[in-house]
């Protein structure tokens, strides 16, 4: 299988006033195309910061990291935000979406961010909202909304562009179990409809279920990442 | 308690750049309060000053009348066998004309008091820049600065000076300071103060001005009488009427109250904006307490408190800044009055204490509103972060806005031009800034939604447009922008137009030569008329009186020989004053101004009670005419009242019309008429001289306007960096969905372009409805005006304010430059 995104040697660390404090040490790992990956942890265990570094939101202090065959350190902003655009998508804990856009307009806005235009896309958007299950929302903001059609709001967002990977940090950490599941359960069926590679952050072992491998960190390293 | 106040405390000087914005808008209030009640009480005494040069500490003077024909010694023998026990003293002074002439281009006339020294030192205190006064005898003179410095005379020069028709050398022994006698010698046409014995020698008598004080003030207004009626010879003067300097006092001050005015409802609104900031981001602190049991009440308390505390820190700061705005007001008046620039700034604890007192209660009151949403606001809430607006209910705030806007334009023609006319006008002006307000967002909102739709526009630039109508603190830019253009430009359109009427008024003068003789009796004025190149002439009697029952003054009392006065100093609604004109001499009759006749309600049919130097006559209203020379308090009498009245003959000015080269005949006049001439000035150069004077006064007084701007653009930076506080982890999240740091400096740019062109068009349309109301508002006290707006300054404010917000607009750009994604978007 191609590899989708490889970790090398990576370390991570953070100043904080006079200490040094290592986030990550020597993480090697590595994720074909179309897995479903958790990555599990205790709270400081470093991998909400490996999500992040692989999505190219932080740069690693040392190591390297290929998304896509695209080493993510040497990239410039605009490379970084075009590849942000098109093959990485993000889904966070707490929705992040713009409260002043609606529904529609913050899943256009990656496709619009990238230079196409609204009549192009919005079939595509509409497809996704179907898809998600919000359709009848679209005009709503976010403020009018629940947990769960937030969350629905920020995968289909992260879709629009269709990119290779979506990285998901605790995608249901703010919702109840019920919505939690239909979260989960959507991000699996779209794992499978469209080959997305997907790896996902969880406190929760029973969200493991939904995915086909476990990435356990401890204290910044790798304890556990078997294959399938 | 304590350890809640020391909470809230500790809370509000975490944010020390809010809380320095709000001491500094505190503080720029109370600067400007504490300047104008200590330049009102400075310019009392620049007044009062002005007022007593002559009459120095004395209570009443008297004087030979300056009439052909009149006694020209007084005799003192009979003053004092018959009043002497009623004083404290009675100097007894020599005034005569003095002629200087180091050629016939440099002639001039100075009026030479003769006095023991000891005795002027005591009555009108000399303060000497150079010399002394040791050896007063002989012909030692001291002369003021502003003509040492005009004819470079020094301590030590001799000067021939010629004094009943012989010339004399004087030595000058000292220069005196412009205080006291020589407060205003430039106005007055300059002293020289010299040896009595030496003038009494020169022209053969004693005495003819005596000034005396009185041991008993209480009789002044009884001796006044007696003394009228006793020697009516003389002329016998009051010292100074305090309702009339507070009329003069108020002409100065007026134009900075009404500057100050506006300029606080400038800081005002700052003020409420930096409060609404800096409670909102208390919001935590105070949901803990509440959460813990602290009552409502108790913190509404606290935080009151608090904000009157703040106004007090602000108060007392404002008034050292009140300090420098004093200087500042003083300079602008150097090279204007330089009397006022010369005066010693007065103020004490009264102006102190309200200034704070002004400062607490502004802050007080408009934190209350703030402090209110507050401590409303739900606990739940507050401990959820759930703090959104409810959506949905729509703002009909902006038809108020349209209502204000819409009444200034129509409603000040309908308005009478009277005082309440100006009020009225101010309340249309002020509701059309306060209709601004609501205005701006609504206009914003559906503007920003048109322009965004445009086809062509990239993404981001979209979103900046987008963000500035969904974005509170960023509309609050816009409003406070525009409210800020708004009061400057208007500021400065108000002043312009009275500026310009006031130098138009100069222009209008008809006259090409202004000039005074020494007698304009009928000998003089026939070889006048001979004089090549005199067309026409008119003579004129002008002086500066009060009028008595309406405490307020006529800053030129003119006495006109008829309607040629006029051909050479036009005023407005003349046709419809012939009658009057013609009549004017047929009883006592005064034709008077529109500007006195809107100020004191007068009507056709009313009496002037007038002060003719030691008597007080009653004059009939017969005529108004428009003008605002002298700012509107002229009168105008017959010649023969006039000098009846006030007991002189020769004509204060003549007027002269000239078909030829006004230098020439210039020259023609002085040839001729030789030291007979004792002041003689071009149109041309009066224009020069008084033109400036007046421009630099309101430069002076709109220059407070940009008080206004400079808080504007405080306040416009602190918001900047709120809305970037507020809306990191909005741009966070873009940039995760693609947005690159080049399309994000792109948003925020836009917003900054869209916020200033935004600000200046929103002001300069609020401008071009206030101005509407600009006639309504200078009328009564200015006369007919033409409205100028400051489109100069309207541009070049535009220009900057554009530029200035692009600038600022680099304050979230660079903040923006070091967001750290991942710390800002991870929900803690």
């Amino acid at each position: 299988m191609d590899k989708m995104i490889e970790v090398h040697n990576v370390y991570k660390s953070f100043q904080l006033a006079d200490s040094t404090v290592e986030v990550l040490k020597n993480v090697d790992l590595e994720v074909e195309k179309g897995e479903f990956i958790s990555i599990m942890g205790p709270s400081g265990s470093g991998k909400s910061t490996l999500l992040y570094l692989m999505g190219g939101l932080d740069k690693a202090s040392a190591g390297t990291i290929c998304v896509n065959g695209v080493e993510m350190q040497s990239l410039d902003d605009e490379t970084e935000s075009r590849m942000r655009r098109n093959d990485i998508g993000f889904v966070f804990q707490a929705y992040n979406l713009i409260d002043n856009l609606t529904l529609e307009e913050n899943i256009l806005l990656p496709a619009l961010l990238e230079g196409k235009k609204k009549k192009d896309v919005i079939k595509k958007a509409e497809e996704l909202m179907e898809t998600v299950g919000i359709l009848g929302r679209r005009n709503h903001t976010p403020k009018e909304l629940s947990g769960g059609e937030q969350q629905r709001t920020a995968i289909a967002r992260a879709l629009i562009n269709d990119p290779a990977v979506l990285f998901a940090d605790e995608p249901i950490g703010n919702l109840d179990s019920k919505t939690g599941k239909e979260i989960l359960e959507l991000l699996r069926k779209i794992n499978k409809a469209k080959d997305i590679t997907i790896l996902m952050v969880t406190h929760s072992e029973e969200s493991t279920q939904y995915g086909k491998r476990i990435i356990r960190l401890k204290d910044g390293e790798v304890v556990v990442a078997p294959q399938t | 308690m304590e350890v809640i106040v020391k909470a809230l405390l500790k809370s509000l000087f975490e944010k020390k750049t809010r809380t320095l914005l709000v001491i500094f808008s505190i503080a720029v209030s109370a600067a400007l309060i504490f300047a104008n009640e200590s330049f009102s009480k400075t310019v009392r005494q620049k007044v009062y000053d002005a007022d007593v040069r002559w009459g120095g500490n004395s209570d009443l003077y008297i004087s030979t009348r300056d009439v052909v024909g009149a006694e020209e010694w007084i005799d003192t023998d009979r003053l004092l066998s018959e009043y002497g026990g009623a004083f404290e003293y009675a100097f007894q002074f020599v005034k005569e004309k003095a002629l200087y002439m180091p050629s016939l281009e440099q002639m001039h006339y100075f009026l030479m008091i003769g006095a023991d020294i000891e005795e002027f030192n005591h009555y009108n205190p000399l303060t000497l820049s150079e010399g002394s006064y040791q050896d007063w005898e002989g012909f030692n003179i001291i002369v003021g600065r502003a003509y040492a410095n005009e004819y470079d005379f020094k301590v030590g020069d001799v000067v021939n000076l010629e004094l009943n028709n012989a010339e004399y050398d004087f030595k000058i022994v000292g220069i005196s300071e412009p205080k006291g006698l020589f407060l205003r010698e430039l106005a007055d046409g300059g002293y020289i103060l010299a040896p009595k014995e030496t003038l009494s020698e020169i022209f053969g008598g004693n005495s003819n001005l005596v000034f005396l004080k009185l041991k008993d003030f209480s009789q002044r207004e009884s001796l006044y009488v007696r003394l009228t009626r006793d020697f009516p010879e003389y002329q016998v003067k009051y010292g100074v009427n305090d309702e009339v300097i507070d009329a003069e006092t108020q002409n100065y001050v007026m134009p900075f109250r009404i500057s100050t005015l506006t300029v606080l409802f400038m800081c005002l609104f700052i003020i409420n904006t930096a409060f609404t900031l800096v409670t909102l981001e208390r919001i935590p602190i105070v949901g803990t307490l509440r959460s813990i049991g602290c009552s409502r009440r108790k913190i509404n308390v606290i935080l009151v408190l608090e904000s009157a505390c703040l106004g007090i820190v602000g108060g007392l700061l404002g008034c050292v800044l009140g300090l420098g705005v004093l200087q500042f007001i003083k300079y602008s008046y150097t090279n204007v009055d330089e009397a006022l620039a010369n005066t010693t700034v007065v103020f004490g604890v009264q102006e102190v204490g309200m200034a704070v007192g002004a400062a607490v209660i502004i802050t007080t009151l408009t934190a209350i509103l703030p402090i209110l949403r507050l401590t409303k606001t739900p606990i739940k809430n507050i401990i959820l972060n759930d703090l959104s607006v409810k959506q949905g209910r729509k703002n009909f705030w902006w038809i108020a806005g349209v209502v204000l806007l819409t009444a200034c334009v129509f409603v000040p023609p309908f308005l009478p031009n009277n005082f309440m006319g100006m009020v009225g006008g101010g309340i249309l002006v002020t509701g059309a800034l306060i209709g601004l307000i609501p205005l701006v967002p609504f206009l914003t909102r559906h503007i920003s939604k048109w322009v965004g739709e445009m086809p062509f526009l990239s993404q981001d630039i979209a979103l900046g447009l987008r963000n500035i109508r969904d974005n509170r603190s960023l509309m609050n830019n816009i409003q406070l922008f525009s409210v800020a253009i708004a009061i400057v430009a208007f500021m400065v359109s108000l002043f312009n137009t009275m500026g310009t009427d006031l130098v138009q008024a100069f222009k209008k003068d008809n006259y090409d030569i202004r000039l005074t003789l020494r007698h304009s009796d009928e000998e003089s004025l026939a070889k006048l008329s001979q004089v090549e190149g005199v067309d026409l002439y008119a003579g004129s009697y002008q002086s500066h009186t009060a009028i008595l029952n309406h405490q307020t003054f006529l800053n030129v009392l003119c006495g006109i020989d008829g309607e040629d006065f006029f051909a050479l100093n036009p005023v407005g609604d003349l046709d419809l004053n012939r009658e009057a004109l013609a009549t004017l001499d047929a009883g006592r009759n005064v034709i008077t101004t529109n500007v006195l006749k809107g100020k004191l309600g007068l009507k056709l049919g009313d009496t002037l009670l007038i002060q003719f130097g030691s008597k007080q006559i009653p004059y009939t209203i017969t005529g108004f005419v428009e003008t605002n020379w002298g700012i509107g308090h002229v009168g105008y009498i017959s010649s023969n009242n006039y000098r009846e009245g006030m007991g002189v003959s020769d004509y204060d000015f003549i007027y002269i019309k000239t078909g030829q080269d006004v230098e020439k005949v210039r020259n023609n006049i002085l040839r001729t008429l030789n030291k007979d001439v004792m002041d003689i000035v071009t149109h041309e150069e009066w224009i020069t001289a008084n033109a400036d004077k007046v421009i630099a006064i309101f430069n002076a007084i709109s220059s407070y306007g940009y008080f206004a701007l400079l808080v504007g653009i405080i306040g416009i930076i602190n918001n900047l960096v709120v809305s970037f506080i507020e809306r990191q982890r909005n741009f966070a999240m873009v940039r995760c969905i693609g947005m690159s740091k080049k399309g994000l400096n792109r948003m925020l740019i836009t917003e900054s372009i869209a916020m200033g062109v935004l600000g200046v068009g929103f002001g300069v349309m609020c401008v071009l409805v206030m101005s509407s109301a600009i006639p309504v508002t200078v009328g009564p006290m200015w006369g007919r005006v033409t409205v100028q707006l400051a489109v100069t300054e309207m541009s070049v404010m535009a220009a900057v304010g554009i530029i200035a917000m692009l600038a600022i607009s680099y304050v979230p750009i660079l903040r923006s430059e070091k967001l750290s994604l991942i710390e800002t978007i991870k929900y803690e």
